[in-house]
């Protein structure tokens, strides 16, 4: 019984123009995102990976020089580009791409990747990813809004009724056909996105990462064709079903996620870059150089050699005392750069967490978190290249700073290294995060995905069998 | 087999059917004749299940609609006046449909054949019932109603829009079945198909049966007049 409710179903979205016409437009969008989506990620994995390389060449090839003037010759961190970034970019064009590790400062991330999009492009990258969670869940809209009105208005619920069919069973054939619908959709989909990339070897994402992917979008557009399966049979007419189905497309696809962007943004406000650079020289400059805190920050990593050499004094060593002092102040700005790029990123977190609670309100928002998320193309990923980028300038810039204390002797500033100390200093490597890391971050959005889905399938089946017990006159 | 007993139901302050008594046994055709807003259709929901009586009692084959619908339901093959189908299916998918719902699966032999019994061209069956005129939605509706092989026969206005040889046919297919004991209830305007194919008619006022004529040696000018003296009488008093 079912089987011929779910197989009618389908003949219909089959004969449907819309259907068809909406399927063959997401085909061109996804396809034609999807290509230029692998085609960006080729290209700019391809040059992060050149200047990587030409970085590398420059830092080795600088010939002779003193260890900390080699510190502010400075070297980059390239954050690499995550193969999923093809599907969907999240925000990382608009995240910087690389920092400049130098000696005394934290430099925030730059070099943007949409900084290089042409000007006149008046809307954000288009992505399979934007296809799928706007274009799709309007297709949704559009294809089953008249789902349980249609027959109602239709009479043929009616007609459905009096053969004797039981709720039960009409609800478990509209449901069915959603089901087969949005997963057809979504292999197809996946297909169509990923294929590109597995052929040209450019997908690098594990399996179980891709399933995660996979799922939370079948997760999430079932979850929406059930909530507007729902309203079309809470709606006495189709017309009243289009404008509430519309309606709640609207709300969760376009105006929570937009609005939460901004909401976000006026409840945890960034702060000024340029205010950001003066607190730097202010707290972290200043005071050592031309203030008071220079002493105290000198005898604290003083103390710190003498324990760990075993000795008394530091004229016993033999140590240069210049670069003492260079890494004291690295020691003493890394507090200040702690607190003060802290409170940016908790900033950021904060922000992080409006849009996390709003995600319950919208599976739309919701599944544009996770999806970003499982791609490492959100604000979480880029924070955690920052702050790995910045881990890796300490652990540079003291093993600089401290081969000149340890070798320069009495010639302080006219030490030199040459390219063995070059070649030891390592290339920034981003530590890869796991899936399950990520699933642990976004558990709020996975939460907000099922419990959507299953108040679509509670909705779905209460409201249409209660549209089929209520075919009264 | 269509038991109703005082069955009453009002929506709001309106009285759409009054301590109606009615029984169609099996073999028998009851048509029911009345003015628009009579109670005929009415009649026919509370045996569909569709309407509940606010008093009284209406039975289907000993089975209460408004309790059990589903149950009754399958006893029952019903043709509204507009038949509601799908407008991308065929006629022949349509019917494969609903006959599928009954708990069939007649071969597409069958189904073809119950289309061209019911008066459809053979070249259009096979064509998307959006493009059908009225008549051969109907006549599609009867087919479903004819594959059903239920016992009981609720019919609204069937023969509304059907062509002269069709609705011809239709009456003498009523006869076959009636003559097969199932029990048909039949509301209609339409006195001469009554006089045709009831073997009582029941006229209908104001949601009140006022009068059931055994069709049986009157003829339809006979059982004109007494309807029409019924729908004149308000009007004189």
């Amino acid at each position: 019984m079912t089987g011929t409710l779910i197989r009618k179903e389908f003949r219909e979205f089959l004969r449907d123009r819309r259907f068809l016409v909406l399927f063959a437009l997401m085909l061109v969008l996804l396809s034609a995102a999807s290509l230029d989506g692998w085609n960006r990620a080729r290209s700019d994995a391809a040059a992060r990976a050149h200047a990587a390389a030409s970085d590398r060449e420059i830092w080795v090839e600088q010939g002779e020089n003193n260890p900390h003037g080699a510190a502010h010759f400075a070297r980059y961190a390239f954050r690499p580009t995550p193969s999923l970034a093809a599907f969907d970019p999240g925000v990382f064009d608009f995240a910087g791409a690389a920092v400049w590790l130098e000696a005394h400062t934290q430099n925030p991330a730059a070099l943007r990747r949409a900084e290089d999009a042409a000007i006149a492009t008046p809307f954000p990258t288009l992505s399979a990813a934007w296809v799928i969670q706007v274009i799709g869940t309007l297709a949704l809209t559009v294809l089953l809004f008249q789902a349980v009105a249609g027959e109602r208005e239709r009479g043929t619920l009616r007609a459905l009724a009096a053969t004797g069919l039981s709720a039960g069973h009409f609800v478990a054939g509209k449901t069915g056909a959603v089901l087969l619908v949005v997963g057809g959709l979504c292999i197809l989909i996946f297909l169509a996105v990923l294929l590109p990339g597995a052929m040209s070897g450019d997908l690098d994402a594990g399996a179980m990462r891709i399933a995660t992917l996979a799922a939370s979008y079948l997760c999430a557009l079932t979850g929406f064709a059930l909530i507007v399966v729902a309203i079309s049979a809470r709606s006495r007419s189709q017309s009243a079903a289009f404008v509430l189905a519309i309606g709640f497309w609207v709300s969760v696809s376009v105006i929570l996620p937009v609005i939460g962007g901004q909401l976000a943004a006026s409840l945890h406000p960034d702060i000024d870059e340029q205010e950001l650079k003066n607190a730097i020289q202010l707290e972290a400059q200043s005071p050592f150089w031309s203030g008071d805190a220079r002493e105290p920050a000198v005898a604290a990593y003083e103390a710190e050699v003498l324990e760990e050499f075993g000795a008394a004094r530091f004229e016993d060593l033999g140590f240069d005392r210049e670069a003492l002092v260079l890494q004291a102040h690295e020691e003493f700005a890394n507090e200040v750069y702690d607190r003060l790029y802290g409170e940016l990123y908790a900033r950021h977190e904060a922000q992080d967490r409006v849009l996390r609670y709003l995600a319950i309100a919208s599976p739309v928002l919701a599944l544009q978190r996770l999806s970003s998320g499982l791609a490492e193309t959100d604000l979480t990923a880029q924070l955690r290249f920052t702050r790995q980028a910045e881990a890796h300038r300490r652990r540079i810039i003291e093993q600089l700073n401290r081969d000149m204390m340890m070798n320069a002797g009495e010639s302080g500033y006219a030490y030199t290294a040459d390219r063995t100390l070059w070649e030891q200093i390592p290339d920034f490597q981003a530590e890869p995060v796991s899936t399950l890391e990520i699933l642990e971050r976004y558990r709020i959005e996975i939460l907000a995905l099922l419990a959507w889905l299953l108040a679509g399938f509670i909705l779905a089946i209460h409201l249409s069998g209660r549209a089929m017990k209520q075919e009264r006159l | 087999m269509l038991h109703a007993d005082r069955a009453t139901k009002r929506y709001g302050t309106v009285t759409a059917l009054d301590a109606l008594n009615l029984r169609v046994e099996p073999g028998e055709t009851v048509c029911l004749l009345g003015a628009n807003g009579a109670g005929k259709t009415t009649t026919l929901n509370l045996f569909l299940g569709f309407a509940e009586p606010d008093e009284g009692a209406v039975r289907v084959d000993g089975i209460d609609p408004a309790r059990e619908p589903e149950k009754a339901r399958r006893l029952i093959a019903y043709i509204p006046e507009n038949v509601a189908l799908y407008p991308a299916l065929t006629g022949l998918e349509n019917l494969a449909y609903f006959d599928r719902l009954s708990g069939h699966s007649q071969p597409p032999a069958r189904l073809r054949e119950l289309l061209v019994e019911a008066g459809l061209a053979e070249d259009q069956i096979s064509r998307p019932v959006g493009g059908y005129s009225k008549g051969m939605r109907q006549k599609v509706g009867l087919a479903i109603a004819f594959a059903k092989e239920a016992r009981i026969l609720l019919l609204d206005e069937p023969m509304s829009g059907l062509d002269p040889k069709a609705a011809s046919d239709f009456t003498a297919r009523l006869k076959t079945f009636s003559a097969a004991g199932c029990a048909v209830l039949m509301a209609t305007h339409d006195i001469f198909r009554a006089k045709e194919c009831a073997s009582r008619i029941g006229i209908m006022k104001s949601g009140t049966l006022v009068e059931t004529i055994a069709s049986a040696g009157v003829d339809a000018n006979r059982i004109e007049q007494i309807y029409l003296d019924h729908m004149h009488a308000d009007a004189v008093s």
